[in-house]
């Protein structure tokens, strides 16, 4: 058919003088940078190439050649890059003369079908070998421009019509989901990421839309296959730079390729956009999650995922479950995200304070993440409608933990139990408990107190619900024990249990960040004002005994000694 | 118009029923018959003039300004007391001033700048209620009177009572007079009797009845008893206290005498109790003496002053005056020496020391001040927070770190560099620490303050103990320092004479110098000690100490300050290169002795060495050793210390932050928790981390050998028996059954839970807030059951006294100024009619004399002009 290929030897024509007189127009400005004659001749050469490309389908065989080039980025950049360049151009007005098209009418059936066919199969190699060669390498402009390069051909092959372009969104085969799946599956591709998110997703609403698909598409493709774990780790990281959410429909209106038709797509509709980011989350949640990752999750749950899961919250609780059952710091952040949704989104979780509870153990007063699980557990703990029941278990635990904690853990209890006593007063009975006839501790549980005392604390550690515990009934013994306390200054920030309950409340924050390093420097980092006192007997014996031997305790020194070694390096 | 006075006055007259119709007889009968009627008449008269002249009275100057129902105005009637309205009259009050300024302010004015003049004393004159005929009478009686007693006109002494006194005067007044006080001259009141001048007379009457009861008592005996004055009394009090004096001194001369008396003859009983007789006196040689001298004393004269006499030379003399009076000067004040105290009282007395001293240490355990500046510091640091705390009481605005007020610091330190007068404050506290335990300290610093010249004189009255209080450091320093000091003096004679550049002598007994020069670093007691056995250290430092020891030279206290926290650095040393720990205990029983002198540096090394720990923090052997000599050292059981907090800190953090994993960390442990028990053995203060580190270890049951279970068995036995009486023992200890029970240690198992089950007879649910119940406070206003305006409600008693008697202040201020005002007026009135009258005086005089003048000179004219006239007749006769 010589009229359409007229016409497009004329598109052709006027698309490459173009291509010509930017060629004259750079060259002039690149010939004094480029320092080598070799460089110079190469350059030449891909300019030629990608002209010869232009005129005509015989020459279509260049692609290979410059595709050559593009692959041997590592030994030649500088001629890599600008071939990829070449290339792009070249695909693009390629896309844009429809070669790449398989034609309906009957004429042109095999050759040219063979020709898209071939062309296609470049187009992904191209694609391909700057998605897994160029993004993810140490060169940042390298990686840049590779971004650049393939967004423009997303353009390209997005910008052909609604349906074709539609489909050159979703298909895998796309260079947008090589896009995609390269910046997942590369190890160093943070920058790219961010610039990828910051530059395309964040600005245009198709192109987030498109992510999260390809996202959800990219992890269901692997399903089979084990999942890289870097490609989970870089997945969270590219959804949680996915900040800007938008409010309503009529926000939707960025479109990074063609603009979808009428008012009823789906681009359009912000549910789907909804719809679509909570199966990206999700079918990251099916993952195996590392702790890593799970933490990362947890970290911005509230902020970035949140805003997504508008309607289906029960999905997002059982990843929160599942890994507050990981312990430790995930238990926390678990909890804390569920707190959130508890009251911020009105969701039912009656086992919130079960859980809680749990976590109170040993570890977490000896744990590095101590202060925040404080700080949070103030907040859990703020509202003045608990029952007091259960808050006497949570008083009563911590201090039943705190005969054995570290100082700086005390140093927050002793205030939190304040707290906590002035605002649910019912509790105060565990600090002061007059005798009456008709209590339960005097009656049924131990009727005979008087003579044989009170040897079963209603208080059980092991009952794990903290509505059951029987605390209420019981007594603080633990924090009256540690008004003696060795460090003088714990003992006598306990000793306000004591005193009379006139201050309001304690600011818990400013007991929060006590730990034995910073107690010992306030200490030592002082002047000595007063002369220190000084023991008035001189003893006889300090380690040794009468008969000349070591005593109990110079023996344990000298094992002591002995283990210890005496180079301090 | 209105009508006019007089029908207005006929009219009222006539309403009041003071004229009116005839009546009849009856009726005037029964008007007169009540006796009240002619009150009621006065009375009504009364109120017609008063109605009649509206200026006699005033109304009050400060009418009610509103009509007001309050109590105060309902009760009027009933109390009229507290606030009556007076009706004033100021024309009464006017008239009555005057008249008194008249009485008592005029005859001064008149009398102003008169010196002298006569006053009229004669019976009855200017009485103008007295006739002549009576006068003269009463004259005539006294006359009469006078005579019969035969006394002399002059006679000053003998005037009777009744007479004036005519006694010497001043500006015409009595000299007795000016001692009297000036009340009487007070003109202002109108309610006075007035009658000043007779008011005076009859006080001074009374004075001098006064004096003769003072004299003699046989007047008052016969005069009624009367009420005495004040100041009557107080005359009589002082005089009989200075009679009592007067007493006291002249038994005390009458002792004197007494004893001069004995002591006269002493010399003699003396003698006779000596059982031989006192040589003769010669009597003769001592009269003849005492001729020569001519002292009538018969005291013997100093044999100088006598050669001096006898014309020695001068300037020798003085000379040797000199050279005595020196000797005097110098000469050592008597002192009282101690007396030997018995046994009993050297065992009391070292009962009420020991006492003294675990009282205080109690004190330090519950964290009470000890010293009083300490406390008084501390006070004001507790008001400090207080006044930051009360802040918060109600108002929720964060003032700062609450965390602070319980002494949880940043761990910013706070330079306190430039608080100089804080430091010399510190200074001082150390003083007032000497003072305090003076025994306790070593006698250093005692002999420190004693005199240089005793430096010279060698120590050995020092090491004698002439010091009481030391000594019995002096036995426990003995103990360190004797090998050197008991020394003779010739070896210690370099020393004496020596700074610290001695060489050290290559001498000795068993290899050792018996001179060094005083390492003040850690490598210059490296350099010493590094050819000597380990076991032979201390003896080394002993020798150090006894060569250096601060009594010898002043600068030996700085170079016994390095050397003593050299010291601690080198017992550290001792420790990481495992040196024998019965060397490293006596070079720690050195460092305690000299702590006592040293405490601030000691306890600096020693602080310093911990930094370094925490620094590193992990401790090595030569910590350990550290951390035990604190425990020795320092008194453990303070409620704060500033070395032994933050060693137990440490301590803690390493049981806190270690697990039990390997047997070298089990051993360390073992060691630490041991420790930690130590320094809680009389304070008994709860360590957590002692007890769960026991706790994890024994829960490793069975995969450790028992010969490294055993100290922590141990350690958990000691740990039971030091806090089986905090209430939660139970929750502490529970736990360690089923791991006793799983590690076979049944002597333990059995001894916690008899521990566990004592514990449980004696849990009692907590009681701790018996306070006394705080009143909420009242926001009720504060409503006053029968309100007074006029009356001050202030709650504060002090402010309104002041506010009564501002006001009275003011009243009376105003009231003076009033007074002189009309003074003042008065007096320029009168001195106006004075002048005036002087005028008239002047003008009538005037008159008469030109007049007089004038008719002279008509006379004189008439009479020049008859003689003209003759004389011209007699011409024209002529």
């Amino acid at each position: 058919m010589p009229g359409v290929l007229t016409d497009g030897s004329g598109t052709h024509k006027r698309k490459r003088e173009d291509a010509a007189s930017k060629a004259k127009v750079n060259q002039p400005r690149k010939a004094p940078k480029a320092a080598a004659p070799t460089g110079e001749s190469s350059q030449e050469k891909i300019l030629l190439l990608e002209e010869q490309i232009l005129q005509g389908r015989k020459h279509y065989n260049n692609i290979v050649e410059l595709q050559s080039h593009v692959g041997h980025v590592a030994k030649k950049p500088k001629t890599a890059t600008l071939a990829a360049v070449a290339l792009c151009r070249v695909f693009c007005r390629l896309i844009a003369g429809e070669e790449l098209v398989k034609r309906n009418d009957v004429t042109a059936a095999g050759a040219d079908d063979q020709v898209v066919q071939w062309l296609k199969a470049r187009l992904r190699d191209y694609a391909e070998s700057l998605a897994s060669g160029w993004i993810g390498s140490p060169d940042a402009a390298q990686e840049s421009t590779a971004l650049t390069l393939l967004m423009r051909l997303v353009k390209a092959e997005t910008s052909q019509g609604a349906r074709r372009s539609e489909q050159a969104w979703r298909t895998e085969r796309a260079s947008f989901f090589t896009l995609v799946s390269a910046l997942l599956e590369e190890k160093d591709a943070e920058g790219a990421r961010q610039e990828f998110v910051e530059k395309y997703v964040e600005e245009h609403d198709d192109a987030r839309f498109y992510t999260f698909l390809a996202i959800k598409q990219y992890f269901k493709l692997r399903e089979e296959e084990e999942v890289a774990e870097v490609a989970v780790g870089n997945a969270i990281d590219l959804l949680s730079q996915i900040e800007g959410v938008p409010d309503a429909d009529d926000q939707l209106d960025d479109w990074y390729g063609e603009p979808p038709e009428g008012k009823k797509h789906q681009l359009r509709s912000l549910n789907a956009h909804r719809r679509v980011a909570q199966e990206a989350w999700l079918s990251i949640f099916r993952l195996p999650l590392n702790r890593g990752d799970r933490k990362s999750i947890l970290n911005i749950a509230n902020t970035r995922i949140l805003p997504w899961f508008a309607t289906r919250m029960e999905l997002l609780t059982d990843f929160f479950t599942d890994s507050f059952t990981e312990g430790g710091s995930l238990s926390l952040l678990a909890l804390s995200s569920i707190f959130h949704l508890v009251t911020k989104r009105n969701l039912d979780y009656p086992d919130f304070y079960l859980k809680l509870y749990s976590l109170l153990d040993h570890d977490v007063l000896h744990s590095k993440h101590r202060s925040r699980f404080f700080r949070q557990l103030e907040t859990f703990m703020s509202s003045s409608h608990l029952p007091a029941a259960m808050v006497a278990s949570f008083v009563k635990r911590l201090a039943r933990l705190s005969l054995q904690a570290p100082p700086g853990a005390i140093v927050w209890i002793v205030p939190w139990t304040y707290n906590m006593l002035r605002s649910h007063p019912a509790c105060t009975f565990m600090l002061h408990r007059t005798y009456h006839p008709a209590h339960a501790i005097y009656t049924a549980k131990n009727p005979d107190w008087r003579d044989s005392g009170m040897p079963n604390d209603t208080f059980s550690m092991t009952e794990p619900d903290p509505n059951h515990t029987g605390a209420i009934d019981s007594s603080l013994w633990e924090l009256e024990t540690l008004q003696f306390h060795y460090h003088p200054n714990v003992a006598t920030l306990a000793r306000i249990l004591s005193e009379q309950f006139t201050k309001r409340e304690y600011h818990l924050e400013d007991f929060l960040d006590y730990n034995y390093a910073s107690l010992v420097d306030a200490e030592l980092g002082k002047e000595m004002k007063k002369t220190p006192v000084v023991e008035w007997e001189i003893p006889k014996r300090i380690v040794t005994e009468e008969g000349g031997g070591l005593g109990q305790l110079g023996g344990l020194l000298e094992q002591a000694m002995l283990a210890q070694g005496g180079v301090r390096s | 118009m209105p009508p006019s006075q007089l029908k207005s006055l006929k009219k009222s007259l006539r309403d009041q029923g003071v004229v009116g119709p005839q009546k009849s007889k009856k009726e005037k009968k029964a008007q007169k018959s009540s006796k009240s009627s002619f009150r009621d008449r006065n009375a009504a008269l009364q109120n017609i003039r008063d109605n009649f002249n509206p200026f006699e009275l005033r109304q009050p100057s400060r009418p009610a300004k509103f009509e007001s129902v309050s109590h105060a105005s309902a009760n009027k009637a009933a109390n009229a007391g507290r606030y009556k309205e007076v009706l004033h009259r100021p024309g009464v009050t006017k008239s009555a001033g005057e008249e008194a300024r008249r009485r008592q302010l005029l005859p001064e004015m008149q009398r102003r700048n008169k010196v002298g003049g006569l006053v009229d004393r004669r019976i009855g004159e200017g009485d103008p209620g007295m006739t002549p005929e009576e006068r003269a009478v009463q004259r005539f009686a006294r006359e009469k009177e006078g005579r019969k007693g035969g006394r002399s006109l002059f006679d000053l002494e003998g005037s009777d009572d009744d007479e004036p006194k005519l006694g010497l005067t001043h500006l015409g007044k009595s000299l007795n007079e000016f001692e009297e006080d000036d009340f009487v001259d007070d003109v202002s009141g109108g309610e006075e009797d007035g009658d000043s001048e007779d008011d005076g007379f009859m006080r001074r009457k009374r004075r001098r009845s006064d004096e003769d009861e003072v004299g003699g008592e046989q007047d008052s005996e016969q005069q009624p008893e009367r009420k005495k004055s004040k100041k009557e009394v107080m005359e009589e009090v002082i005089a009989k206290s200075k009679m009592h004096k007067y007493e006291r001194q002249k038994v005390k001369e009458d002792d004197e005498d007494l004893r001069d008396e004995l002591d006269k003859g002493m010399q003699e009983m003396l003698a006779m109790l000596r059982g031989h007789k006192p040589p003769p006196k010669d009597v003769q040689q001592e009269a003849e003496a005492a001729l020569a001298n001519g002292d009538g004393n018969g005291t013997q004269m100093n044999p100088d002053r006598q050669r001096l006499l006898d014309g020695m030379d001068r300037s020798k003399a003085d000379k040797e005056y000199e050279v005595r009076l020196r000797q005097l000067a110098q000469d050592a004040r008597a002192k009282p020496s101690d007396r030997t105290k018995t046994d009993e009282e050297k065992t009391r007395e070292e009962a009420e020391r020991l006492q003294e001293l675990e009282e205080k240490r109690t004190k330090r355990m519950r964290g009470e001040a000890v010293s009083d500046e300490e406390s008084a510091d501390d006070d004001a640091d507790k008001d400090d927070e207080k006044a930051a705390g009360a802040h918060d009481v109600f108002g929720n605005e964060d003032l700062g770190d609450e965390a602070a007020e319980f002494g949880f610091t940043s761990s910013v330190p706070v330079p306190k560099s430039n608080r100089p007068e804080e430091e010399e404050r510190v200074q001082h506290d150390d003083e007032d620490d000497f003072d305090v335990d003076a025994d306790l300290i070593a006698d250093e610093s005692d002999v420190d303050t004693d005199d240089e010249s005793e430096q010279t004189e060698g120590s050995g009255d020092d090491e004698g103990g002439d010091n009481p209080t030391a000594a019995r450091d002096e036995e426990e320093d003995d103990e360190f320092v004797k090998g050197i000091l008991g020394d003779s003096s010739t070896d210690r004679q370099p020393a004496l004479t020596g700074a610290n550049g001695i060489q050290p002598g290559k001498t000795a007994s068993g290899g050792l110098a018996f001179t060094y020069p005083c390492p003040r670093s850690h490598a210059e007691l490296l350099d010493i000690m590094k050819d000597v056995p380990t076991e032979q250290q201390p003896i080394i430092v002993q020798r150090v100490r006894a060569l250096y020891h601060p009594s010898l030279s002043a600068s030996n206290k700085d170079s016994m300050a390095d050397f003593s926290s050299v010291l601690v650095e080198h017992i550290a040393y001792l420790g990481n290169t495992h040196q024998p720990l019965a060397t490293i205990e006596q070079i720690i029983r050195h460092i305690h002795s000299l702590s006592r002198t040293y405490p601030l540096q000691i306890g600096e090394a020693f602080r310093k060495h911990l930094q370094a720990l925490h620094e590193f923090g992990k401790p090595v052997a030569g910590d350990l050793v550290i951390f035990t000599a604190i425990g020795s050292i320092f008194p453990t059981s303070d409620h704060f210390h500033q070395v032994v907090t933050p060693a137990i800190t440490l301590m803690a953090r390493w049981l806190g932050l270690t697990v039990p994993d390997t047997a070298e960390r089990r051993a360390t442990g073992a060691f630490i928790t041991a420790l930690c028990i130590k320094y809680q053995n009389l304070a008994k203060r709860v360590v957590p981390e002692a007890v769960r580190f026991t706790l994890k270890t024994l829960s490793l049951g069975s995969k450790t050998p028992a010969k490294e279970m055993r100290p922590h068995l141990d350690n958990l036995a000691a740990m039971t028996d030091l806090w089986k009486d905090k209430r939660a023992f139970q929750d502490m200890f529970a736990p360690f059954l089923p791991l006793l029970r799983q590690n076979g240690a049944k002597k333990e198992l059995q001894h916690l839970s008899i521990l566990l089950q004592q514990a449980a007879m004696r849990r009692r649910p907590l009681e701790l807030h018996h306070h006394k119940k705080q009143p909420i406070p009242t926001r009720i206003p504060k409503f006053e059951e029968g309100f007074n305006p006029d009356k001050h409600y202030d709650p504060d008693k002090e402010r309104s006294e002041a506010a009564k008697l501002q006001k009275e202040y003011k009243r009376e201020r105003k009231g003076a100024l009033r007074e002189l005002r009309k003074d003042a007026n008065f007096m320029a009135r009168e001195q106006l009619k004075e002048k005036r009258e002087k005028d008239a005086e002047y003008e009538r005089k005037q008159r008469r004399l030109i007049a007089e003048i004038q008719g002279e000179e008509g006379r004189e004219s008439k009479e020049y002009a008859r003689e003209k006239e003759q004389r011209k007749k007699a011409k024209g006769r002529m």
